[in-house]
């Protein structure tokens, strides 16, 4: 009789090993395994992944610290789930990360640059059973940093094909309503703590981001345009800086987009040489 | 008071030197009773519209709702409603010649890392006086998170102790952050007393010395391991590090949360928002992304924003430094120029593994020689690439990851692509050239061509 209790802790222990033991890749990606799933931790999904990519034991494996949400969902609601990902293996660039079983068992993956959130940037914008996803793209196209004063603007990807695919354009109620009037509350705020007409980096990435929406829109395919040639005009490195930006991102404007880029250079030097 | 309603409440509340408001007690009046009712539930009735209260709150230094700080200017009001009737203000001071009172360091008090190399604060002076005659036991505590709880979890210093109503203590180095300093006592009735106060540990106001983190990565960074190994054929950048930190940080180590900046420094202890205080602390990544599953702040750090955050990374620039150059470029194993010269390895020799499977071709010119060797300053930008974290998008896969590096291999007419029954990528009649791989990368591009720029 005293063995009983042993006997079932063994067995119990031994049915969480089966599961703890079990593979990624072994078990099938349906909705009813949804929560078996997501049972494994970082470290497996890491290994799970440098195995389907080929990279372990290359520079190329992913760290378990390198890996940050993770979670398995029925991205497209048609009853099997998708693992998504958030991903960051330095400072200035992350992504967000999907991963599909299809039905043979084999694996096939995507890779979204930008800052994502499966908690905040997955849902169904559109009420059509599969899940959008928004992702915080750069402003900069060289990421993000804390040495730039430039942001990201949520940019909306749609399902197709098995693929995300950039689709704000069809997105318009979300900007309008969710997206837009936080921006422009948020500038308002800010150009209260200003003087009248000045130019700002803070107000100036608000602007930036607003502009950018505008400009994917369709609204007004020139957004942020003379903005950004008045910041080109100051002496400001970061506002010459977000002024170049702003200038490589619409289309026809690359000379200027370089005549920025020159004058930031000549700036950071100035203020180089101020400084020494 | 006059013509008391039904439910009618008068309050008393306190406002602190942190500008908070404490409600102590409310009185709310019932007029079928014709009695008040306290918060306390005690009843004050028959009152002819007249309510005489003796409204008392113990301050204690040591304990919320009153810590920390709670030395300063107070003010006790009397509400009717929301309409102030009566306010008093007074001042709250510690007592050094009472039971216990500490004297120094005081409330809210700011040492900067100024002595050393930057790195340690000058003495911090403890001091408290009673007037029971007992021996005085002090425990400080240092405390230190990003805003988004880095490290995580936190890797505070062990608790300083000592005795005495006087300790002058050398000092803090490498560490910040909130230290709340505790002295204790014993009272005539053996009661234990005690008093607490809240002082900070900041960076350097004036900022570090431009010239002192040039001159430290101009040194460092030659004199790397991975520079001397991979590099070193005349053609690296000894100061590409400067252009990092620029990239990174704007060559700031520390920031206030009231300097412009986009977003700005986040107000650790909310010392800026309650007390307008703008200290400095250390720098954190500018979104709210981080490994480890939060979307937050301050995983990655200080002028190299090397993560994840370390006390020693945010706090002592020196490491920061040491530590940004050791990934680029220090001979450890996730080091980026080896890693980038791996790949330009497999590239040019292509790679195999039957475990998993996978194959990479090898570059083959007309000739028969494989496609050069990158020079150091190339192998740079490649390394850059990696230390921005260019390449996250691919998931691990290795095929993807040497496809967006800085450069990438093409064959330019007269050559033509083809593949040999070995799988290698054949420029026949012509030579693999590398080429910046803006198509695949340009944000890696993007990123290394800005920290060229922004040398110093």
């Amino acid at each position: 009789m005293k063995n009983k209790p042993m006997g079932i802790l063994l067995l119990l222990l031994l049915c969480n090993c089966v599961t703890l033991g079990a593979q990624i890749d072994s078990i099938p990606w349906t909705d009813s395994n949804i929560s078996k799933l997501n049972q494994f931790d970082r470290a497996a999904v890491a290994a799970f992944l440098n195995r389907i990519g080929g990279s372990e034991g290359t520079p190329a494996a992913l760290k378990p610290a390198d890996i940050g949400e993770f979670k398995w969902i029925d991205l497209a609601g048609d009853g099997r789930c998708e693992l998504a990902l958030t991903l960051s293996t330095g400072p200035n660039f992350a992504s967000l990360g999907i991963i599909w079983q299809d039905p043979k068992g084999g694996f096939s993956s995507q890779g979204i640059a930008g800052e994502g959130s499966l908690t905040r940037g997955i849902k169904d914008l559109d009420g059509d059973g599969k899940k959008e996803i928004i992702m915080g793209s750069y402003l900069d196209p060289s990421g993000i940093s804390a040495g730039s004063p430039v942001s990201v603007w949520p940019q909306v990807y749609r399902l197709q094909d098995e693929k995300y695919v950039p689709a704000s354009k069809d997105f318009f109620e979300f900007y309008e309503r969710e997206v837009l009037p936080h921006i422009n509350a948020e500038m308002e705020k800010s150009r209260r703590t200003l003087p009248p007409a000045s130019i700002e980096p803070g107000v100036g990435a608000l602007e930036m981001e607003r502009d950018k929406i505008l400009r994917v829109l369709g609204i007004d395919p020139q957004a942020g345009l003379e903005e950004a040639r008045q910041w080109a005009r100051s002496d400001n490195p970061e506002m010459i800086y977000m002024a170049s930006c702003v200038l490589h991102d619409i289309p026809g404007h690359e000379a200027e987009a370089h005549a920025a880029k020159q004058a930031w250079f000549q700036a950071l030097r100035r203020q180089n040489a101020n400084a020494r | 008071m006059s013509n008391l309603a039904d439910g009618q409440v008068v309050s008393w509340k306190f406002t602190i030197p942190n500008q908070s408001v404490q409600t102590i007690l409310t009185a709310t009046y019932n007029q079928a009773s014709d009695c008040f009712v306290l918060s306390n539930l005690t009843e004050y009735c028959s009152t002819q519209d007249h309510l005489d209260l003796t409204v008392a709150a113990s301050v204690n230094s040591c304990t919320q709702p009153y810590s920390p700080a709670e030395t300063g200017p107070w003010a006790i009001s009397t509400y009717d409603g929301n309409t102030l009737l009566y306010s008093n203000s007074f001042q709250v001071s510690r007592n050094p010649s009472g039971i216990l009172g500490v004297t120094s360091p005081t409330d809210n008090q700011l040492f900067q890392l100024s002595q050393g190399n930057f790195n340690a604060t000058d003495t911090v002076q403890f001091s408290a006086g009673t007037n029971t005659g007992q021996p005085i036991g002090w425990t400080v505590n240092l405390h230190y998170q990003s805003s988004g709880g880095f490290p995580n979890p936190a890797t505070d210093p062990a608790p300083l102790t000592f005795q005495g109503t006087s300790y002058s203590y050398s000092g803090y180095q490498a560490v910040g952050g909130q230290v709340k300093a505790t002295a204790q006592t014993t009272a005539p009735d053996g009661s234990t007393v005690q008093d607490c106060v809240t002082f900070y540990v900041e960076g350097l106001e004036t900022g570090i010395p431009d010239t002192a983190i040039t001159a430290r990565l101009d040194q460092l960074y030659p004199a790397s391991s991975s520079y001397l190994q991979y590099l070193n054929d005349g053609t690296a950048t000894p100061n590409l590090m400067t252009g990092v930190a620029s990239k990174e940080s704007s060559y700031q180590q520390f920031r206030t949360p009231e300097e412009s900046f986009i977003p700005p420094e986040p107000d650790l202890f909310n010392l800026y928002a309650n007390f307008q205080i703008p200290a400095k602390w250390p720098v954190e990544n500018p979104t709210a992304y981080c490994p480890d599953g939060r979307n937050a702040r301050g995983c990655y750090i200080g002028l190299m924003q090397v993560g994840p955050t370390t006390d020693s990374d945010a706090w002592d620039w020196t490491s920061n430094t040491q530590d940004g150059v050791n990934l680029f470029s220090g001979g450890g194993s996730s080091d980026k120029v080896q890693t980038a010269v791996r790949f330009e390895g497999y590239i040019i020799n292509g790679y195999t593994s039957s475990k998993p499977k996978v194959s990479l071709p090898a570059h083959v010119n007309g000739d028969g020689s494989n496609l050069r060797t990158l020079t150091g300053r190339e192998r740079e930008n490649n390394a850059l690439v990696l230390y921005g974290g260019a390449v996250s998008n691919c998931n691990g896969a290795l095929a993807c990851t040497v496809n967006e590096l800085y450069y990438a291999p093409q064959c330019p007419l007269p050559g033509v692509q083809a593949t040999d029954k070995h799988g290698n990528l054949l420029c026949q009649g012509g030579t693999w050239q590398w080429v910046v791989n803006g198509a695949n990368q340009p944000g890696g591009v993007g990123y290394a061509d800005d920290v060229w720029s922004r040398r110093k």
